[in-house]
């Protein structure tokens, strides 16, 4: 049976240079994604199910089977996190938009930093803002 | 008649002001609007912003004012000074910036252009403003306080930048809002990092707007980093950002940013 990973919706995210930044409003966690996880990332915008993600990342002639492997687990670390939701329904075609695969040489898809959003002025700062009861 | 409106605008954001007669000696800030195109803010001149404020769906107070999201409208108490106001209509336009997005607020007198308030320090320098980003003890106060002392203070908690342009395919631009209501061409932006040897590196713009994300407010909402991220997207096509390491001590500092041309 074929599954179908899509994007979750409360992930707020954008590209820099070929590398996505994520934030994930619910935990405050900011998640910096490498090339290739970026491009995973990316082709789960409409929902993308493994082995089209695989062909994709595979022509840039590393050993497919590896590719494989990366993939199921970095796509398995993105569902634990709550960042993917598998279904069991049929991949969307792909839109305008979607990115698709530049041939970026292919790296371990991984997260290469994460951290917790803070709080940005000190709490004792003229600048400190709060939200007030309706 | 016991209260009066005025429109005007301050660095090209169009605004409407309304107070009570008694507080018009106040708005020495405010100056005359020259376009016609319609206010991005409403501001509600009070001394009691708090009893003032309706409670609207989200309202959002700081020190001095309550700022209606919902309403787009600003209560804010007599401002002790012209850059005091200045700073807290630009925390108030980048918090609106943040929650509709910044195509929103960037007004055609501001040249497209929307506040992103940075947890960053600034000094201004002959050649344009730098930026000293990086999470709290990193060195932002020490760096522009201390070893960059001469240089003058543009902010040393919060910077707020502005850029754009938004709803224009136009080149990336950004500046710092300084002192007189005006704006320093962003010249360098910096991620801080301590170490022995002083040296300036190159960050992926993904890494440091990994860093510079925090939003203001509403880190809930995921529109609001999305919004956010769009903004820092700008800032840094306009100014790469780039590590300094450094140590605490001024020459080698000094002689390291006139190295690069920054000094």
């Amino acid at each position: 049976m074929a599954f179908c990973f899509t994007q979750v919706p409360g992930i707020a995210w954008d590209e820099f240079d070929g590398e996505a930044v994520l934030v994930d409003a619910v935990s405050g966690k900011v998640c910096h994604l490498n090339a290739s996880a970026s491009f995973i990332w990316k082709a789960c915008r409409h929902g993308a199910e493994t082995e089209s993600i695989v062909r994709d990342l595979a022509r840039t002639g590393h050993d497919r089977a590896q590719v494989r492997a990366d993939v199921r687990s970095f796509m398995s670390e993105l569902e634990a996190r709550g960042m993917l939701s598998k279904d069991v329904k049929p991949q969307a075609p792909r839109k305008a938009g979607d990115a698709p695969h530049r041939g970026h040489a292919y790296v371990t898809p991984r997260i290469t930093s994460e951290e917790v959003l803070g709080r940005p002025p000190r709490p004792a700062s003229p600048n400190s803002v709060t939200e007030l009861p309706p | 008649m016991n209260e009066f409106q005025r429109k005007g605008e301050v660095l090209g954001f169009p605004l409407r002001v309304s107070a009570p007669a008694r507080l018009k000696r106040c708005l020495r800030w405010f100056r005359p609007r020259t376009s016609r195109e319609p206010h991005v803010l409403d501001v509600t001149l009070t001394e009691d912003p708090r009893a003032a404020s309706p409670r609207g769906e989200r309202a959002i107070q700081g020190v001095g004012f309550v700022l209606d999201l919902s309403a787009r409208r600003l209560y804010l108490a007599p401002p002790a000074s012209a850059l005091a106001c200045t700073k807290t209509l630009l925390l108030a336009l980048g918090i609106l910036a943040e929650h509709y997005g910044p195509e929103r607020v960037a007004a055609r007198g501001s040249n497209g252009l929307a506040p992103l308030p940075l947890h960053a320090s600034s000094v201004k320098t002959p050649r344009g403003a730098l930026v000293f980003c990086g999470h709290s003890t990193f060195g932002k106060t020490t760096i522009s306080t201390k070893l960059l002392a001469r240089l003058p203070l543009l902010g040393e908690d919060l910077v707020y930048a502005l850029v754009g342009p938004f709803g224009a395919r136009s080149k990336a631009k950004a500046f710092i809002a300084a002192p007189g209501r005006k704006l320093v061409p962003l010249r360098g932006l910096f991620w801080l990092r301590k170490s022995p040897e002083c040296a300036l590196r190159p960050l992926p713009s993904s890494a440091a707007a990994a860093g510079m994300i925090h939003p203001i407010f509403g880190m809930q909402r995921p529109e609001n980093a999305r919004h956010r991220l769009a903004m820092l997207r700008r800032l840094l096509e306009a100014a790469p950002c780039r590590e300094l390491y450094f140590r605490k001590e001024r020459a080698s500092l000094c002689r390291l940013l006139k190295q690069h041309g920054l000094l």
